[in-house]
């Protein structure tokens, strides 16, 4: 009776082990070595002399020159825009050859980066600017980057480069300067904006013109590769300039506007240019000679454009604005009015939204679209500081509310204490019978 | 023979749970070593308190006592369990198993043995009893206990296991008496009293039975412990080994006051791999018990949002094993570089062991879930981790909180409001401040609430005649004061906190300041909790309006009119009343300002938070139903005129929810400064 049980619990214990330990079996043998004195810890607070050990070890500055060096040669690749990817190499096979002289060790190490210059060659080589372009016409922030390009290679005595990257470069064709060179990069994948193909588009850009200094303009395609482009090249990057004042030297704002720093880039740079802070440059035609491009697998996939469109100028860009709140009770037909009568953009406080009354991407405020139209109308709404701060930055804000002592008055510029709904159509009306029509 | 097929099973046994702890323990010292033994009373205290005396568990008596059944039971088997194992192993001459009784002497003289048998006697029946309450609850009230409504495989196993180890010890004590005629026998000797269970089933046993079943029901009971044992680290029930060494360990602060980060020598900041936890921080993952009563307070899981607090705890351990062998590699590496965890921590493509993006930005850090913890997990300071990762290192962190990043830089308050107008809510009214009256005693801080939003604004000046009624020697910091940064250390962002709350401790430094009072919670919990860390040296005396209101009352220098108020009910601010256990003053106060106080289902530190700590005030809220309006809805339950409130943003979110859900009309929304300057 006794032994059968025995053998059962055998058995059994034998098999709960097996299954548990499953993918460990290969090396039970270390773990059950050290299988007493861990049991102590779990009950004594001992655990802690050794685990102070492991956190020495996680600093300890041979790992931090481990890490160290771990990352420039993973950094050292990405350094090597294509095609020269057979210098490096070969100097790092000579390295590992020779017998362990540490002169000779020291040497590729600095040869590696030269040899890469070599081909991008430093001082004196030209200014590109790399232009993410569409369509016909060059674009404004396009033709600020132009200046700041050109006002650079200026400084630098050097002659300019520009390159237009894009699925449709015919604008290439009018991206004349004097003294510039035109280049083009045409490729179907350049469509999908994704920051990926462009940055390997200008490095096919910068194996074909060497050039210190890349330019580009601070756009939502500019602000997505030309970090990337910068950190592929190992080198610094000068993001939204204002003004080139020298060389080497820009402004730049910091703190939304409140302060503009001056800066000074070292050896290579990539440069984005914000488009307030230059004229746009007046081109002429030119005849761009095109540069191949082939563009790398990418794990970024394009999946979909979505393009809200609206008769209605978009509420993040129109000069005029209309929102209305919960005092309209869900009629937005007044405030509708009002908007086309003005061709303004319509918005809405968070309550409207919530309530259903209109889409969410018309929620101005906190946590909404952040608004600064040069007008604004806020209808029926009370002025809570959460929508007030998305529209603060109006120039001009007009309050209807038929509440006097509602807090939106005390942020608008004009207000009128009326029912909406009487005061709405009749400005409509104003507005469309004596064609003020506001000007962008 | 029997002896040594005992003591294999044993050793076999042991080995195997030796073994499966120094895996957990290894797999604990993946993380950043935080273990201290400072504050040594503290620790002890806190496990005296939490698991000694079971508080958090009390905090639901039913299930409470059901629980210390269990937990008393089991320390008291554990006695018992010597003295059953050592019975299978050490014979007397005539075959009799191993007894306490031969060390302590015949029961019929021992009084130790007598007290060690009744102490017996009520484990295994306790125990039992108890099994089958937790029977009957899980399978008959399911549907009436929240906490239950998600069924649980590894509880009903567990709870099979217990009441097979009770059966199993029953049956053998039994038949041991009825076998073992002497110093044993069931029915001779006085003692018998002491077992009256025991004794009622051995006399329905006859002799040929006992025998035959002896060893069955010892075997059974031995092989069951032997079983449970090695199922203990695989289960939830890992929480008995867990919870003393976490109650032990953890840091102090209950996980209130969130950890540092060194910017001089850190290369990743925050959390974004299983590694960079502290290794307090993973070792509370192997203490939850999966009991789920973090899950069933969190207002961000009961307002079906995709954050679940326990959820967060069970993938940060399911994170730890998937990534085990890599870790263990890399660890007998020397930790060189990074691990390569092939489940992500964040965002990982399989939920196990994966947290998503959005549960982290759903935290209200509301406290809700580290309240009720029974073991101790700090659910809020991981959570917080994490976001650090995701804005410091990634910089991925939802779009709205671009404007509030932008606006706490370039104008030190979270809605970017022009810093110049900080101060334009004191226009033409003569408001002391530091420079006008630079011996105050007390500084008031407006913060930003109280300066910019309309509505806190009346509560500032609500304050500010309060203040001047009682003749208190204070001024306010005006134009320069600016954002203690609260909000960003709650959102990650402990860079732009550390230099916000630098700013602010300066000025508090130019102009002497030691003792502040405050109206916001928020601002409250930062200069109390948060501001040591920065800068251990300032010692500020802090004091939350409604406790410096009703410390002014209970001195007389404010005097009520004793007119009759509403209908009140209060809601408890979280910062207040979980983090810093200010519960009664508001209450008092609204009692002297002739209210009738009626209080919400859930209040004090069970109350609902409102929705807008943990920086939710500043994001959308497009999962789930809104948090505001649950809390609101339980307010208006309560047939109260007024919700009393005492945080600016408690204000905005009871208040909106008012207005969202239509009952403005009958419910007003008013801070308790308001209430008691109106019956001044
Ligand atoms: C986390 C969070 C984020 C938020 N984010 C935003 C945000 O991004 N944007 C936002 O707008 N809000 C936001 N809010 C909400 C905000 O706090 C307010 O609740 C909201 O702005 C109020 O909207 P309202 O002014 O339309 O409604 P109400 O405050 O109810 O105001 C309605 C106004 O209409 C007036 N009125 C009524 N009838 C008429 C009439 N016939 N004619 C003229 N006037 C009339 C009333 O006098 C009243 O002043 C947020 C709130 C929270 C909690
Ligand atoms: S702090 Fe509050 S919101 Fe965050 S997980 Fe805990 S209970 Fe949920
Ligand atoms: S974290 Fe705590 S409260 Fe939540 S399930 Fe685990 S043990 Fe229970």
């Amino acid at each position: 009776m006794i032994s059968i049980v025995i053998g059962v619990v055998v058995v059994a214990a034998l098999a709960f082990f097996m299954s548990r330990s499953g993918s460990e079996t290969a090396t039970p043998e270390p773990s059950e070595a050290k299988a007493e004195p861990p049991v102590r810890q779990v009950e004594t607070p001992k655990a802690e002399p050794k685990a102070k050990e492991a956190l020495t070890l996680i600093m300890s500055p041979k790992e931090a020159q481990a890490a160290a060096s771990d990352a420039m040669a993973s950094s050292e690749p990405t350094v090597v825009p294509e095609g020269q990817t057979e210098k490096p190499t070969s100097a790092t096979e000579l390295q590992a050859e020779p017998e362990n002289e540490p002169q000779t060790e020291q040497e590729p190490q600095v040869e590696t980066p030269t040899a890469t210059k070599a081909e991008l060659p430093a001082g004196g080589s030209a200014v590109l600017a790399l232009l993410d372009v569409s369509g016909e016409n060059l674009s404004s922030p396009n033709r600020a980057a132009l200046s700041a390009a050109s006002q650079l290679a200026e400084a630098r005595g050097v002659p300019l480069h520009i390159c237009c990257l894009g699925a449709d470069t015919q604008s290439a064709a009018h991206a004349g300067l004097e003294g510039a060179t035109v280049h083009s990069i045409s490729d179907e994948s350049l469509a999908d904006g994704l920051s990926e193909t462009y940055t390997a588009a200008a490095l096919s850009a910068l194996a074909a013109i060497p050039a210190d200094a890349i330019v580009g303009a601070a756009s939502t395609i500019g602000k997505g590769f030309l970090p990337r482009l910068a950190e592929a090249l190992g080198c610094g990057m000068v993001s939204e300039i204002l003004s080139v004042e020298s060389a080497d030297t820009f402004t730049r704002a910091l703190w939304a506007g409140s302060t503009i720093a001056t800066v000074k880039g070292e050896g290579r740079l990539v440069i984005s240019v914000r488009a307030t802070g230059f004229d746009p440059a007046q081109t002429s035609e030119a005849s761009p000679q095109s540069i191949s491009f082939q563009a790398p697998p990418s794990k970024l996939r394009f999946v979909e454009r979505q393009v809200t469109s609206s008769a209605r100028p978009d509420l993040s860009e129109a000069s005029v604005v209309v929102s209305g709140g919960r005092g309209t009770k869900g009629d937005f037909a007044p405030i509708e009015e009002l908007a086309d009568a003005l061709a303004a953009g319509m918005g809405a406080s968070r309550a409207a939204c919530d309530a259903g009354w209109v889409p969410n991407d018309l929620q101005v405020g906190q946590t909404g679209k952040v608004v600064a139209p040069n007008l604004y109308f806020a209808i029926g709404i009370s002025g809570a500081i959460q929508h007030i701060a998305g529209m603060k930055g109006s120039k001009t804000i007009v309050a209807i509310n038929k509440d006097a002592d509602a807090p939106i008055f005390g942020v608008a510029d004009y207000g009128l204490v009326a029912d909406l709904f009487d005061a709405c159509p009749e400005l409509a009306q104003k507005v469309a019978s004596q064609g003020l029509k506001p000007t962008a | 023979m029997h002896s040594i097929a005992v003591v294999t099973v044993l050793t076999l046994s042991l080995a195997f749970f030796a073994r499966n702890c120094w895996r957990l323990i290894r797999m604990i010292r993946m993380g950043l070593d935080d273990f201290s033994l400072a504050h040594l009373a503290s620790r002890i205290e806190d496990v005296l308190i939490n698991v000694m005396g079971q508080a958090k568990l009390l905090r639901h008596p039913g299930a409470g006592i059901l629980h210390m059944a269990f937990f008393y039971g089991f320390l008291l088997i554990q006695v018992g369990l010597v003295e059953f194992v050592l019975s299978g192993v050490i014979f007397d001459a005539e075959g009799h198993g191993f007894s306490y009784a031969w060390l302590l002497g015949n029961p019929a003289e021992s009084w130790l043995m007598k007290v060690y048998w009744i102490s017996q006697e009520l484990a295994i029946y306790g125990v039992g009893l108890a099994c089958v309450i937790a029977i009957f609850r899980r399978w008959f009230l399911r549907s009436f206990l929240p906490r239950l409504k998600k069924r649980s495989v590894d509880a009903e196993l567990i709870i099979g296991f217990i009441a097979m180890l009770m059966i199993t010890l029953a049956g053998t004590q039994a038949a041991e008496v009825v076998m073992q005629h002497g110093v044993f026998a069931a029915t001779d000797g006085h003692w018998t009293w002491g077992r009256p269970f025991t004794r009622l089933i051995a006399s329905s046993m006859s002799p040929e039975f006992a025998q035959a079943s002896y060893s069955f029901f010892w075997w059974g009971h031995f092989v069951t412990i032997m079983g449970f044992m090695n199922y203990l680290p695989f289960s939830k029930h890992m929480h008995l080994l867990g919870a003393v060494p976490n109650y032990f360990l953890r840091p102090r602060g209950e996980g209130k006051v969130l950890k540092t980060v060194d910017f001089e020598t850190s290369e990743e900041f925050g959390v974004g791999r299983i590694d960079l936890f502290a290794a307090s921080d993973l070792l509370d993952t192997f203490a939850c018990a999966e009991c789920d009563r973090c899950s069933v307070v969190c207002p961000a899981t009961t307002t079906g949002k995709p954050l679940d607090p326990q959820k967060i705890i069970h993938d940060i351990k399911e994170n730890l094993y998937a990534n085990e062998v890599n870790l263990l590699e890399w660890a007998e590496n020397g930790r060189q570089g990074a691990p390569n965890c092939t489940v992500d921590l964040i965002g990982g493509a399989d939920s196990e062991g994966s947290i998503h993006f959005d549960e982290l930005w759903d935290c209200t850090s509301c406290g809700a879930c580290m309240q009720e913890c029974p073991v101790g997990i700090r659910h809020v300071p991981k959570i917080i981790d994490m976001r650090r990762h995701l804005v410091m290192t990634e910089g991925n962190y939802p779009t709205e909180l671009e404007t509030v990043f932008r606006g706490l830089e370039t104008n030190a308050n979270p809605w970017g409001l022009g810093a110049n107008t900080r101060f334009d809510w004191a226009d033409g009214m003569d408001i002391p401040t530091v420079e006008s009256n630079p011996d105050f005693e007390f500084l008031y801080y407006v913060g930003c609430a109280g300066s910019f939003d309309d509505r806190a604004k009346k509560v500032t000046l609500a304050m500010i005649k309060l203040l001047r009624l009682a003749e208190v020697n204070f001024a306010v910091l005006g134009k320069g004061e600016s954002c203690n940064g609260e909000t960003a250390r709650r959102l990650g962002n402990e860079y732009l906190f550390v230099s916000m709350a630098g700013t602010l401790i300066e000025t508090f430094k130019t102009y002497g300041v030691k003792k502040v009072v405050t109206t916001c919670p928020h601002c409250l919990n930062t200069f109390k909790h948060d501001y040591p860390g920065v800068d251990p040296e300032l010692a500020l005396e802090v004091h939350h309006h409604t406790d410096f209101l009703s410390k002014l009352l209970t001195d007389g220098k404010l005097e009520l009119d004793g007119k009759k108020g509403g209908t009140i009910t209060y809601h408890d601010s979280c910062y207040l009343s979980r983090y810093n256990g200010i519960t009664e003053s508001p209450r008092s106060l609204l009692e002297a300002a002739g209210a009738d106080l009626v209080e919400m289902e859930r209040n004090k530190d069970r109350g609902l938070c409102c929705g807008a700590g943990g920086g939710r005030m500043w994001m959308e809220e497009d999962t789930g139903s809104r948090i505001n309006q649950e809390r609101t809805r339980e307010a208006a339950a309560t047939g109260a005129d007024t919700v009393a409130v005492a945080c600016p943003f408690c204000m905005t979110m009871i208040g909106d929810g008012t207005r969202e859900l239509g009952l403005d009309e009958g419910l007003q929304v008013k801070d308790v400064a308001e209430l008691i300057a109106e019956r001044v």
